[in-house]
């Protein structure tokens, strides 16, 4: 990897995690992370206030760590990029103003991204430059898309219409009383399970008016149901059998809709990203769905998945090379952001 | 000693450049919903030489409500990462203290209570002496109540004065270093979401 190319810092704080990356180009130097995640477990999700307090007391530390990883100092670094959105306002604007006192003090430009664009990005750094046309399957507790990746541009073909993947993994992990968060924690137990024992139900699965969207709240409330009924007829409630029939609805239904969706682009290639793509059973469906349909799937590690600061640099160095131009000094944080604006 | 200063503990974000007491610069905007917006803007209208840095960077600390407090913080904290430069945090009622001294508000070596909103029905406050400094607080409580300790303690209670980042530099300058860590005061208030958000 040339010298010649940037050095770029990335600042993510949209949710629970303080993320700070930094990359030479594509080439990864660092991702340190600081979760406040334990601090929300006790409230069975996560709480803003807690997650904003989390945040300015991580920067500095989670800073210090990304550059002493990398080897590099501040000094040398040649562009700031942050997420502007979407996610909890009074989490993005910790990032944010530190983000921009980063930028004004070092006297280098500054980029307020997109969180959801950068968690396809960051794909690049481990498996290189992202194909002229690529699907995009963004999977987490706050978002279930399918966005199509055309030379950089980004297009929403699809999302949830309710809850997201990850939002009915901690429901339904609720419901099963396992603890938060459920995603982890249901693939774990569904290791021992039968993901046929129980048929729940693939919500839109043959709408044809909502081909690229999901929804996932008629899982909740058939685990809901099911639950009842098992206790009401005196059985044991199987939690690992109902976590792995779960898991695979949920899998099922998030594979053939992306395949679905890179057939009918003609996109050969396919990345899932963002933090349920962590989940072994998706992982393995996908890959073999794939594999049947000839596409090219692409899944960053686990790591890179969930959120963290790697990404936005991937992102911010993605529009360095394109010669974007930076934000205004003035970008707001955005609760909500359409996939489609990459950059304030 | 050049500092510089920021606060953003209340609708008034302000920053400033101050050298052995003089004012070098200075930049401010009233928005409680802008300060993320507007702190970019107010540093680059200082017009820094990033090749002649301060000394110092200073912060207020609070108390103010939360979001808007946490984006001078953090933005102090990222100049002090940049330039490699130490960051102390102040007790933003003490700039409004020294403020309220200078504009004349309250009799000369007069004890008296500061107060800034902290929304609900609240105030932040706290009690100084006739020389500014602070004697007790700082605390949140309910405005009628903060009202009726001035009353019975018969010292004036003032309200409409906000903390400025050249007061901030001043407090800073007289060797008043807090953590810079926010003055919040409260517990976190939390509402349990059913779920991750993002
Ligand atoms: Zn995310």
């Amino acid at each position: 990897m040339s010298m010649s190319e940037p050095l770029v810092l990335g600042i993510e704080t949209s949710c629970d995690e303080t993320g700070i990356g930094i990359v030479r180009g594509r080439e990864l130097l660092s991702n340190a992370l600081a979760s406040s995640v334990e601090l929300h477990a006790r409230f069975g999700g996560v709480v803003p206030e807690v997650a904003s307090r989390a945040h300015l007391e991580a920067m500095l530390p989670t800073i210090d760590l990304a550059c002493s990883a990398a080897g590099v100092s501040l000094r040398d670094i040649d562009a700031i990029a942050v997420t502007a959105g979407p996610g909890l306002v009074g989490a993005l604007i910790v990032g944010i103003a530190s983000a921009k006192a980063l930028a004004l003090g070092l006297g280098i430009p500054i980029y307020g991204v997109n969180h959801l664009a950068a968690h396809v990005m960051v794909d690049e750094l481990e498996h290189g430059p992202l194909p002229e046309l690529v699907i995009g399957l963004l999977v987490s507790g706050g978002h279930s898309s399918l966005i199509k990746v055309s030379n950089g541009e980004f297009t929403s073909l699809g999302q949830t219409l309710d809850d997201a993947a990850g939002e009915a993994f901690d429901k339904v992990a609720r419901l099963l009383g396992l603890p938060f968060p459920g995603g982890p924690m249901i693939d774990q137990a569904a290791q021992s399970g039968d993901p046929n024992a129980i048929d729940f139900p693939r919500a839109l699965r043959t709408d044809p008016d909502n081909a690229f969207n999901f929804s996932f709240s008629g899982l909740k409330t058939a685990v809901a149901r099911w639950v009842k009924e098992e206790q009401r007829v005196g059985n044991t409630i199987s939690v690992p059998d109902a976590a792995a029939s779960v898991q695979e609805a949920i899998a099922d239904i998030l594979t053939s809709k992306a395949i679905a969706a890179a057939k009918d682009q003609g996109a050969p290639h396919l990345v899932i990203a963002g933090g349920v793509a962590a989940n072994s059973r998706l992982r393995a469906l996908a890959a073999h769905r794939c594999d049947l349909a000839g596409i090219e799937l692409r899944v960053p590690s686990p790591t890179l998945c969930t959120d963290n600061g790697a990404m936005v640099a991937a992102l911010g160095s993605h529009l360095v090379r394109v010669g974007a131009a930076p934000s205004p000094i003035d970008f707001p944080a955005t609760s909500t952001l359409s996939v489609s604006e990459v950059l304030f | 000693m050049k500092i510089i200063a920021v606060d953003t503990s209340t609708e008034l974000s302000s920053i400033a450049l101050v050298d052995s007491g003089g004012v070098v610069s200075m930049a401010s905007h009233t928005n409680a919903r802008g300060h993320v917006e507007a702190i970019g803007t107010l540093f680059a209208e200082l017009e820094l030489d990033l090749n002649s840095l301060p000394d110092l960077i200073a912060c207020g600390v609070g108390p103010g409500p939360y979001t808007g407090l946490r984006v001078g913080i953090a933005f102090a904290q990222g100049l002090s990462a940049a330039w490699s430069v130490p960051v102390v945090g102040v007790c933003s009622l003490d700039a409004v203290a020294i403020a309220i001294i200078r504009q004349g508000l309250v009799a000369p070596e007069s004890e008296f209570i500061a107060a800034t909103d902290a929304r609900r029905k609240e105030n932040y406050w706290a009690k100084f002496d006739g020389s500014g400094r602070r004697v007790s607080g700082p605390s949140v409580d309910l405005t009628e109540i903060v009202q009726g300790l001035a009353l019975e303690v018969e010292i004036p209670l003032v309200t409409q004065v906000s903390p400025h980042a050249i007061d901030i530099a001043a407090c800073a300058a007289r060797g008043d270093h807090l953590d810079v860590t926010p003055m919040y005061l409260r517990e976190v208030d939390a509402k349990p979401s059913l779920s991750v958000q993002l």
